[in-house]
């Protein structure tokens, strides 16, 4: 008893130090960085949107450097091509022999962390490539499969505005990530403090490594021993079901916004990703409470909006919101002083 | 189970069940008392209509309105025995009050479930259970929503006071009176005067002389005689009386079948309030002399013994009754109409206002 105590402190002791390391790079984004640090912990792809300049790729450099994992940067354009991100086969020659043969050249993928910058930049044909590589972990080349390093994680950054020449991910490849995260723009306060550390002169080159990948691994794996209560579970599944616009239990108002809901890999984004949420408070089970915490960034990019409600303008963030607020009225207990 | 037990201090559990038991026996009771809260307020509603019902004759038996309006309150007595909340529900609310974020509803499940209970971290979410329980009782007890249970003093005491308001005004009726106001006044008024009339007769000088001459002669051990004891016109009046008795009675069945008959008031304080005035004249043989006196509008009425069709209106009194000697006895009297109870109190405060008015005019 006493050992999963200390384990879950340790926990809270890990987690803590590598948000404050993240914090003191990128200014203002607590909130990001702990969403990112919970998904990174769940072991779920990000998908980053914001607007240029706001430190996407500073905070995944940053996060790289903390955790000591092997980072790849794919610069997505429109001439990319799937080899470029897998790898190919390529003709050599052994040293032994004249006898030429293939040989599979690894791509960025095989990587811990891979940053795919801009990924709306690239052809649906390259991004497919993630595909396989984001759900099962392995590249298949050449009818041969070669397994990725573990932990892998993809970070995907996106830009909301310059849409001219992007080609926006399909919803496959959508539901492969399991946070969607939106940065906002700093407050003043935030933008002093980066002035400060601009400088400062401080690079990402100088940070220090606070956990190694193994401790990485020991955390996700305490974090699949939470304990999820039936009623938890039962409430999570509801909330799913409740994004649903075509189904029975659902609300009015979903069956008026939404075309289609979330799917089950949300469901067990939602839960996975609950479960680290209860880690980082310090609690061995997952309450109510954090499923209502990672509903919106394991829900918001999962969910497709009808025509009427797309021409109206409205955002599914927005739509998401009252679909949790009216699941969470639903959700209290009958007997509760009112 | 029986391992989870065996690795954990058996007071973790004990405090948990005992919170829990006390969470469900509070949440129980502010279930009743919410409950008992509106059977409270329909029971008042229901006791309105009821009285207002009451009022205008739909309903004349007490008991009726007392099981109608008792049935909302017995019934969620009843209902609210049978629906004691479950011990998760407990959990939820207590979760609630200690602001734990599950981890009760969480305990709970992992005691009853015994697979769960085998992981490290269950022994853990019970301990913490434990010491959350042990840590926030004190702020829980000093929770409003916690520590009051609020019963409905309020609509007690309304519904309380509906029900002795209905108890004073309305009267057990169980007689096979008609409905409409007027016939009731007829009748009750007929009683009354028939009553008081004899009471009059019996009063009467030349009757008290002669039932003192017939005690004076049982105590000289003289067998009287028919015709010692009253007077040849006594007689005569007695022997009409007693022939016009059969004829009146079907002549008055004819007219009024509703009418009743003296003889037949025998429950309810009418028959307490005949005896009373019988018991007045004790020792006086009272005989039945049945006379109506006011009539409704149009209503066609003979005397006893006589063929005379007679049509009163509004409830005036005839005219055979005004020139006899009846009328100057009290028949007017509020007691005489409110011992006959056999009226609402709008019927019986209408009757004597007219009778009064009658009085005056007279």
């Amino acid at each position: 008893m006493n050992t999963a105590k200390n384990s879950i402190t340790t926990f809270q002791q890990n987690f803590v130090s590598l948000h404050n390391q993240l914090s003191n790079v990128i200014v203002g984004q607590d909130e990001v960085i702990t969403h990112l640090l919970i998904a990174l912990l769940s072991g779920g792809h990000i998908l980053i949107d914001g607007l240029p300049g706001l430190g996407k790729t500073q905070l995944i450099k940053a996060l790289a450097a903390s955790i000591n994992v092997s980072l790849s940067r794919i610069q997505c354009t429109s001439d990319l091509m799937p080899s470029d991100i897998i790898g190919s086969e390529v003709l050599l020659k052994t040293n032994s022999s004249d006898n030429l043969h293939f040989n599979f050249h690894k791509g960025p993928v095989f990587n811990n962390l891979v940053l795919v910058d801009e990924i709306n930049r690239a052809t649906p044909k390259t991004q497919s490539a993630l595909l396989e590589s984001m759900q099962e972990h392995q590249v298949t080349c050449a009818g041969t499969s070669y397994p990725l390093p573990h932990p892998f994680w993809v970070i995907a950054t996106q830009n909301p505005i310059e849409l001219e020449g992007t080609y926006p991910l399909p919803e496959a490849q959508l539901d492969r990530f399991m946070f969607k995260i939106s940065i906002q723009y700093p407050s003043a306060s935030s933008l002093l403090n980066l002035l400060d550390i601009t400088l400062e002169n401080k690079t990402i080159d100088d940070l220090e490594t606070v956990l190694d990948s193994q401790q990485i691994i020991e955390m996700m794996s305490l974090a699949k021993q939470v304990i999820i209560s039936d009623k938890v579970k039962s409430a999570a599944v509801s909330l799913i079901l409740a994004t649903h616009g075509k189904h029975q239990e659902s609300h009015t108002f979903a069956k008026q916004h939404i075309r289609y809901g979330a799917s089950p890999r949300g469901l067990q984004a939602l839960i996975k990703s609950a479960q680290i949420r209860a880690l980082t408070d310090a609690r061995a089970h997952v309450a109510i409470e954090d499923l209502i915490e990672v509903s919106l960034l394991t829900l918001r990019h999962r969910i497709l909006l009808n025509l009427e409600s797309e021409i109206s303008g409205i955002n599914p963030d927005d739509v998401l919101i009252e679909i949790i607020r009216l699941w969470k009225k639903s959700q209290t207990n009958k007997y509760s002083q009112p | 189970m029986v391992k989870l037990v065996s690795k954990l201090n058996t007071g973790e559990f004990a405090i948990i069940f005992l919170f829990l038991r006390k969470v469900r026996t509070q949440l129980w009771l502010n279930i009743y008392c919410k409950n008992i809260s509106i059977a409270l307020k329909v029971t008042v509603v229901m006791l309105i209509i009821l009285i207002l019902l009451a009022y205008y004759n739909v309903i004349f038996s007490i008991r009726t309105i007392l099981y109608l309006s008792s049935f909302p309150i017995i019934s969620t007595i009843i209902y609210t025995l049978y629906c004691k909340p479950s011990i998760d529900d407990s959990a939820l609310v207590a979760d609630d009050l200690l602001a734990t974020k599950s981890i009760l509803m969480t305990a709970l499940e992992l005691i009853s479930n015994q697979k769960k209970g085998m992981s490290e971290f269950s022994s853990l979410v019970i301990q913490h259970t434990a010491h959350s329980i042990t840590h926030k009782y004190n702020t829980i007890e000093h929770l409003h929503c916690f520590r009051s249970i609020s019963f409905p003093w309020l609509w007690l005491g309304i519904t309380i006071s509906c029900l002795l308001f209905t108890l004073n005004s309305i009267p057990p009726l169980t007689h096979f009176y008609p409905i409409s106001t007027p016939t009731s006044i007829k009748k009750t008024l007929n009683i009354a005067s028939t009553l008081k009339s004899e009471i009059n007769r019996l009063d009467s000088p030349e009757l008290q002389q002669k039932q003192f001459k017939i005690n004076k002669k049982v105590d000289n051990h003289q067998i009287p005689t028919p015709s010692d004891k009253y007077s040849q016109s006594d007689q005569t009046q007695i022997k009409k009386a007693a022939d016009s008795k059969k004829t009146s009675h079907n002549q008055n069945s004819q007219l009024n079948s509703s009418t009743p008959k003296i003889d037949n008031m025998t429950t309810g304080n009418t028959k307490d309030s005949m005896q009373e005035l019988i018991s007045k004249k004790k020792g006086h043989v009272i005989e039945e002399k049945n006379m109506t006196i006011l009539l409704p509008n149009k209503a066609i009425h003979t005397y006893r013994g006589s063929n005379e069709k007679i049509i009163s209106k509004n409830f005036q009194f005839t005219q055979e009754f005004n020139s006899s000697k009846l009328s100057a006895g009290d028949i007017t009297s509020k007691k005489a109409i409110s011992l006959t109870n056999m009226l609402t109190p709008v019927q019986r405060n209408y009757a004597i206002t007219y009778l009064k008015s009658i009085q005056v005019t007279d």
